[in-house]
């Protein structure tokens, strides 16, 4: 198969060199497969779930590719129930990249945005993205609407974008701090992008749909906060496609039945999982976003034998209340409120109690490549995980460009955590 | 006093509070300390504050940006300061952001004077508000723009060029406008109004959602040219750098900073290069003059080889030499020199001039002057092959684009930075690793029979690629077609960033590697014109100096 997607990515490569549009159409292609292939699956288990979230995620893009006049090019922070209300589908960097990653054909649009000027030390998700669209594959959407939080490349990229597209752009500038105050500002942003999503797209934005939207999203995070607190208890073949899916479900697919769908067979295949000390093996609880693009470290998480992913901090970064009858101000909290926003402190002490929740055995720090935020965080996380008894392994790597890793050294390192762990219980 | 380090630091706010502001912008050594609290790739900048940070009483941080609020996270949990405040800084100018920056200053004002025991002292305030103009000079000036520089590296700058250096950085570009009428008589909340919102309508940086009003900063009539800094892991300003080589015809030189001392030879080159280009016929500064007897010579000090052409008075080539510098740009010279001087069975007394290039150009003890090498492979390419307009010249320790105007003077030009990748150098290590000598890196390439990538930027990272490759069995061929990809990617990249427009022309050593070349021609999808002596095009280039100079 892998042979298969490299052949693939390589004529990919080689189309949008020349003619993007082609190439966007083999993206398109073999985007759709994925949508068609994943809601076929059926039955219980997690297997299932990733594979229908994973449908749906595809689905996003390929509607996006052939409408991108109904698409609206999002940071996967912002609140997304408006564009859900509306039938707007968003398009995300993660998203774009870790797809384009997995079709092998990352590289090219890497390279392509660097030879534009775009840094090399910059997120290669959003360097992807931005390659993509310079080189005429991705299409102008709707308009872009982006949060500060959590990172600069939010700031640096969907503006570069607005003018090379010159499409509508808006920013919704969140304050560190989590009080009313912050809400209300943020809410107040919300309301001005509705209006500027309503003008865009020609649609009144009804508020019924968008009650239902946020409703939906209660919905979703009070089963995924069940899910949650099954799982220190469990053992399950959880990968970091899955993770990702989470992360997606909890984020910009929040609102959506297939988020909700996502989250109920989560808690389904928990209530049916065998208990945690049946398995033996290493829990590792996860800090960021993961490189699922990566056989080499698949192998080892996911198929290894030796450990399982417990947990990773980027899905439940903000499951909070959500009160459908104010939905700017429930979307807003989340946001404000998120354990990325404010001082690390915030991030690194919910890191801790999940850890903790999980029962996680040690916790891999994953700095991708690029995010400071996460670099700037990594030995202060350790060192506080490790004070909590939490054995913990800052691993530099890249969520989805291969030549910002050196794959042989993260192999070792990880696989020597794992006999660090084994030898602590031994 | 109290340390800070970015513009929209309220000063004059602390001012009235009896504060003394500085500004942390010296460099580090080294990063030891700040790396072990918190990773090797965060920005430079960053880097030097945290450890500046540690022995700095009073700090005041903007939350400027993601590495500036990790810094304030790292510094909080090492607790050095007496008073740490971090200044929530609003994204937008609008209404609501105004409100909300006014409370952060209020709060700083407050937790300030409660530290110091002192209170608002208005007059103080407007004071420091009207000393807060720095007008521009008088006459033509240049300007150092983008993400913030070092004190060291701004003298540096100020020291090399010719004209009046304004600091119009991001932590230099302090344009806050005077206090209203009746700001006497203001009460505290108006006041601090008006203050928050003079703060935000300066000169955006590049972390404001609108950054629009930048372009006033180099739409100056008197400007003559920008020395455009990013800082090391620093990502916004090349992002504006690259908006403002689509948008301006002013004349920019690109360089990157890291927050330690800067290597004086590279930095130096890049600045005469830059004002050889805006001032083609500056006088040489060393000005010595041999007497005439009709040979003239180029002399270009690398890092690897020294080379030297000598011209007759009709341009004619006459004699050249290829040596290996070794450990003493001067030793290099002088075998350099000896070796045609027994070519045309002459003395070093014979020569009318010699003008040195490349690194080590002020280390040539007989050149009767200098320049850059970036204008002297400018002048020997134009003098080789007129028609070319783009440069890729590889050497030893560092990769150019040099883009030509249509009269062979240099347009621009862009270089690699401390980074060895898409280097000659790199190549080395790679033939080191393989254990092949670089004339079997050249061959080798060309047989390759697997499509591989390397796919490390890193000159480390892709050397345990390398041996990866090694262990799993993959032959010589495969890995330096590899390798030479690698280095096609990177020379077409800079290429692409320097907008470099056919027909191109190939100089230095690499373009000896047949591999390399074809790589590269596949890249940009183009023939390189390369002569039978690539190493030899600066020299050439500073000997027809030397004779257009006498």
């Amino acid at each position: 198969m892998k042979k298969y997607i490299e052949t693939l990515g390589g004529i990919i490569e080689k189309r949008a060199a020349v003619s993007p549009e082609r190439a966007r159409g083999l993206l398109t292609a073999a985007y759709s497969w994925v949508r068609f292939s994943g809601k076929l699956r059926t039955g219980s288990g997690v297997g299932p779930a990733y594979s229908r979230m994973n449908s749906a995620v595809a689905g996003t893009i390929v509607d996006s590719f052939r409408h991108p006049k109904e698409a609206v090019m999002v940071n996967i922070f912002l609140p997304c129930e408006l564009l859900h209300a509306l039938s707007i589908q968003p398009m995300f960097p993660e998203g774009i990249a870790v797809y384009a990653a997995c079709t092998a054909c990352q590289r090219f649009f890497g390279e392509t945005a660097e030879a534009d000027g775009v840094p090399e030390s910059f997120c290669s998700y959003h360097k992807t993205m931005l390659g993509m669209a310079e080189s005429g594959v991705l299409p102008a959407p709707l308009m872009i609407a982006n949060t500060t939080l959590a990172c600069d490349a939010n700031q640096l990229s969907f503006r570069r974008l607005a003018e090379l597209y010159q499409v509508p752009h808006m920013v919704i500038d969140v304050p560190h701090d989590c009080g009313e105050e912050a809400v209300h500002y943020v809410a107040d942003q919300l309301r001005a992008l509705g209006a500027q999503l309503e003008e865009q797209c020609r649609r009144k934005l009804n508020p019924l749909a968008l009650k239902e939207a946020v409703e939906c999203s209660r919905r979703t995070i009070e089963i995924y906060r069940a899910y949650l607190s099954k799982r220190g208890g469990i053992s399950l073949p959880v990968t970091m496609t899955g993770e990702l899916c989470s992360m997606i479900s909890t984020h910009v697919m929040l609102g959506r039945p297939e988020s909700e769908d996502y989250a109920l067979r989560l808690l389904r295949a928990a209530e049916d999982a065998p208990h945690a000390a049946v398995s033996g093996k290493k829990r590792i609880f996860w800090i960021h976003t993961l490189p699922n693009w990566q056989d080499s470290l698949r192998r080892i998480l996911e198929s290894g034998g030796r450990c399982e992913l417990a947990g990773s901090d980027m899905p439940a970064d903000a499951l909070l209340d959500m009160d459908p009858e104010r939905p700017y101000e429930s979307m807003a909290r989340r946001v404000v409120c998120s354990t990325f926003n404010g001082p690390a402190s915030r991030r690194v002490e919910e890191a801790v109690r999940r850890a903790k929740e999980v029962r996680a055995d040690g916790v891999v720090l994953f700095c991708h490549w690029g995010c400071k935020q996460t670099l700037g965080l990594s030995q202060l996380a350790r060192q506080r995980l490790e004070e909590e008894g939490l054995p913990t392994l800052v691993l530099d790597g890249d969520g989805c460009d291969g030549r910002n890793v050196a794959d042989g050294q993260m192999v070792t390192r990880v696989n020597a955590f794992l006999e660090q762990l084994e030898g602590r219980s031994a | 006093m109290i340390g800070y380090n970015c513009k929209y630091t309220p000063i004059e706010l602390l001012r009235a509070y009896d504060g003394e502001p500085v500004l942390l912008d010296g460099e580090e050594k080294d990063f030891e300390l700040a790396e072990s609290l918190t990773h090797a790739n965060l920005c430079c900048h960053a880097k030097a504050l945290i450890q500046q940070g540690t022995r700095t009483k009073e700090l005041v941080l903007m939350d400027c940006c993601d590495s500036l609020r990790r810094t304030y996270d790292v510094l909080c949990r090492e607790n050095h300061q007496a008073f740490l405040h971090l200044v929530d800084l609003p994204h937008e100018d609008g209404v609501c952001a105004r409100e909300r920056f006014k409370g952060e200053l209020i709060r700083l004002g407050d937790a300030y004077g409660a530290y110091r025991g002192t209170a608002f002292n208005r007059e103080a305030f407007l004071s420091a508000c009207r000393e807060s103009a720095r007008p521009l000079p008088g006459g033509p000036f240049l300007a150092v723009l983008g993400a913030r520089a070092s004190q060291p590296l701004l003298e540096m700058i100020r020291g090399g060029m010719p004209l009046p250096v304004v600091n119009l950085t991001c932590s230099g570009s302090r344009d806050l406008e005077q206090p209203p009428e009746g700001a006497k008589e203001m009460d505290f909340d108006a006041l601090m109004e008006w203050y928050a919102g003079a703060l935000l309508r300066m000169s955006p940086c590049m972390r404001m959602t609108s950054v629009a009003g930048r372009r006033a900063l180099t739409g100056h009539p008197r400007l003559k040219g920008v020395i455009y800094n990013t800082v090391k892991f620093c990502d916004f300003y090349s992002f504006d750098y690259a908006a403002l080589k689509r948008e301006s015809d002013l004349s920019i030189l690109k360089i990157e900073s890291d927050y330690m001392p800067q290597p004086a030879g590279q930095l130096a080159t890049r600045l005469e290069a830059f004002t050889e280009s805006l001032f083609p016929s500056a006088p040489d500064r060393r000005e010595k003059r041999m007497d005439t007897t009709g040979f003239y010579a180029g002399i270009d000090s690398g890092s690897t080889t020294t080379n030297m052409v000598v011209i007759s008075e009709k341009k004619e080539i006459l004699a050249s030499a290829i040596v290996r510098t070794g450990a003493k740009a001067q030793n290099g010279a002088a075998a350099a020199l000896t070796q045609v001087c027994g070519q045309l069975n002459c003395r070093p007394e014979d020569f009318a001039a010699i003008l040195a290039t490349g690194y080590g150009r002020n280390n040539v003890p007989f050149a009767t002057g200098t320049k850059t090498e970036i204008t002297c492979h400018a002048r020997g390419a134009a003098f080789l092959n007129p028609s070319v307009r783009t440069i890729v010249d590889i050497g030893g320790q560092d990769s150019k684009v040099i883009c030509l105007d249509e009269d062979g003077g240099v347009a621009n030009f862009i270089m690699n930075d401390k980074c060895a990748a898409g280097t000659g150098r790199f190549l080395e290590m790679m033939a080191r690793t393989l254990e092949l000598d670089m004339e079997q890196m050249s061959q080798r390439g060309l047989t390759w029979k697997k499509d591989l990538t390397i796919s490390s930027m890193c000159t480390v990272f892709a050397e345990s690629e390398v041996i990866s490759l090694i262990a799993d069995n993959h032959t010589d061929s495969d890995i330096i077609h590899g390798l030479n990809k690698s280095i096609a990617v990177k020379t077409a990249s800079m290429v692409s960033r320097a907008k470099g427009a056919e027909p191109y022309m190939m100089t230095g050593g690499v373009a000896r590697n047949q591999g390399v070349v074809q790589e590269l021609e596949k890249r940009l999808g183009k023939k390189l014109f390369i002569t039978d002596e690539p190493d030899l095009c600066g020299a050439l280039g500073a000997a027809l100096y030397a004779l257009e100079g006498n």
